[in-house]
């Protein structure tokens, strides 16, 4: 293989400190100023690509480099709007944004592992709006469930959506036979990674679903519920197949059973329920749970 | 010709994929970019698994960092390797620029000075990865908005010098040389006319979004426009007919939508 120039590697770290340059707040926008890039300790990188831009004209150089680095940073906005579409919803995109730049900036430029930082981003997150609570337009004070109940939603779609698309070991199936029926009670469940049960103080899955199917339809089809708080808190199991993600509402009784099927078996399972609620209805909702639960194939050792 | 000279066909895009599925409708082959795809036991692999059946499936890399510094990364190469083989792709392509240097991933395709000590650099690179393919590869041009006092070559020369030296093949990008004509004040008809045409495996057409301060940022996002429409007609009326493809990647309207740009270029080639 030949040998590199040895230009190439001194212009490459040069344009890439252009280019991952955190944007500038100004007059309420996120803008790219390559002037202020200078200023800040850039010089020799831009000085280098500004020396080397046909004409010498700084105001070439100027507009093609901006553009680069607003491509570098939007292209991150997006990603991420697309990951924490509730969170971005319920703080609006333009502070979304900033917070993203902030998360990115104070890694250090050139420190961001970009997929490291993504699967923190939520504990970030978290620490990042303690921070500038007084920036958003949501008041922290009263509205802070309401925005971590959101992150709790996004971060449980994208866990889900991680662990089915790694698809991990299938354990061969074992369907349940008359004859082990008896036994039906020590069997130890073991749910699929693709669902999960969440519960919920405003109508946030049904806007998680509008806008990621909005986004993957484009954002001039976009239908967004208004925002409601529940009267009381709702339960839902969270399913995705394929690319088609889903949210059934559940009894309070069922979430708990269900929940509780993951941890411990059927037979205890039952008798933590029953002991939680004391309704002698659910001895007779069980067994239409776990029909249910089989029906929607949760379990990976208990197949329809 | 990997594929054959009339093909047309559209990028394979997730907001496509269940109209496209239930319909298929009547097209010659499809493109996806690879990089998606990389994990060969994610669910997307049940769509393109289902349509490969029913159309060639071409690849297309964003990330072989063909003209960075240091060595090619090898684990992209083998997973690129992976997803043409599984998808039987005719042949495989990725852009004439660098993108990531050690720990700094652009997500973007980035140019560097045209300089003719760097065209044996990038052609060693580019045979490299067509051996290691087993199939063409055709390398693209990109769309710049930027270029240097540094280059002793026109964008098109190096372009040229790194095809031919490397003995791999032409995806032409016709947007791409109208963006960057316009952008960088050339003349696209000569970067046109200094094309070896006999090398040109894939044209791509795509639309663009001109700013108010008269920029034009290669959007995909909207309908081609009349002045690319006007240089693949050249391209069609002098040089003949080459597989071509329709790019919408953002703002992705319908697949009719998409299907009708498609066709519009099958009518243009025959007229």
């Amino acid at each position: 293989m030949k040998s590199e120039p040895l230009w190439l590697r001194g212009f490459q770290k040069d344009f890439s400190k252009i280019v991952e340059a955190p944007l500038l707040e100004q007059n309420g926008t996120l803008n790219s100023e390559i002037e202020s890039i200078v200023e800040n300790n850039f010089f020799e990188a831009a000085k280098r690509v500004e020396l080397s831009s046909k004409r010498n004209t700084f105001c070439r150089f100027k507009r093609g480099a901006e553009q680069y680095n607003r491509q570098f940073w939007f292209r991150i906005f997006t990603v991420l709007q697309t990951d924490f579409p509730l969170v971005c919803h319920i703080i609006g995109y333009w502070h979304f944004n900033k917070l993203i730049l902030d998360v990115f900036a104070n890694c250090g430029r050139n420190n961001v592992q970009f997929p490291e930082a993504v699967n923190n981003l939520w504990s970030v997150f978290v620490e990042a709006i303690r921070q500038r609570n007084s920036q958003l337009k949501i008041d922290f004070e009263t509205d802070s469930k309401l925005f971590f109940e959101a992150l709790d939603l996004d971060a449980a779609f994208l866990k889900l959506l991680w662990t089915v698309q790694d698809n991990k070991t299938i354990l061969k199936t074992w369907s349940l036979h008359s004859s082990e029926e008896d036994a039906l009670e020590r069997i130890q469940l073991v749910a699929h990674e693709n669902w999960v049960v969440v519960s919920e103080n405003w109508n946030l899955c049904h806007i998680a679903h509008s806008l990621r199917e909005s986004g993957s339809s484009g954002r001039d089809e976009l239908r967004i519920p208004s925002l409601k708080r529940e009267a009381e808190p709702c339960f839902r199991l969270l399913r995705i197949e394929g690319a088609t993600t889903t949210s059934l509402p559940l009894d309070k009784g069922c979430a708990f059973f269900l929940n509780a099927l993951r941890r411990e078996n059927i037979g205890n399972a039952i008798d933590s329920t029953l002991s939680e609620f004391e309704d002698a209805d659910f001895e007779a909702s069980i067994a239409k749970w776990i029909q249910e639960s089989v029906r929607l194939n949760l379990w990976r050792n208990l197949t329809p | 010709m990997p594929l054959p000279s009339s093909s047309l066909g559209i990028g394979l895009r997730v907001p496509l994929l269940k109209e496209l599925i239930s319909t298929l409708p009547k097209l010659d082959f499809l493109e996806v970019i690879a990089e998606n795809y990389f994990d060969q036991r994610s669910f997307a692999w049940r769509w393109l698994d289902e349509l490969k059946e029913h159309y060639p499936i071409v690849v297309h890399s964003v990330g072989s960092n063909l003209l960075g510094s240091g060595k090619l990364n090898d684990d992209h190469l083998q997973k690129l390797k992976a997803v043409a083989d599984r998808l039987n792709s005719p042949l495989v392509s990725d852009h004439l620029c660098w993108s990531s240097i050690d720990q700094f991933h652009s997500y973007d395709l980035l140019p560097v000075p045209h300089k003719e000590d760097l065209v044996l650099y990038a052609a060693d690179r580019a045979k490299h990865i067509q051996d290691c393919l087993q199939r063409p590869f055709a390398i693209e041009n990109l769309s710049s908005y930027l270029q240097f006092t540094e280059s002793d070559l026109t964008e098109w020369e190096f372009y040229n010098a790194v095809v031919k030296e490397s003995q791999c093949h032409y995806l032409l990008d016709i947007n791409n040389i109208f963006v960057s004509s316009h952008n960088l004040e050339f003349d696209a008809s000569r970067y046109l006319e200094s094309i070896d045409y006999s090398l040109v495996v894939q044209i791509h057409l795509a639309g663009h979004e001109q700013l108010e301060n008269n920029f034009i940022v290669d959007t995909h996002d909207s309908p081609i426009r009349k002045e690319v429409w006007d240089l693949f007609d050249w391209v069609c009326m002098q040089k003949g007919n080459f597989p071509t493809l329709i790019e919408w990647d953002d703002k992705i309207p319908n697949l009719g939508t998409v299907l009708c740009e498609m066709n519009k270029a099958g009518t243009r080639r025959a007229t």
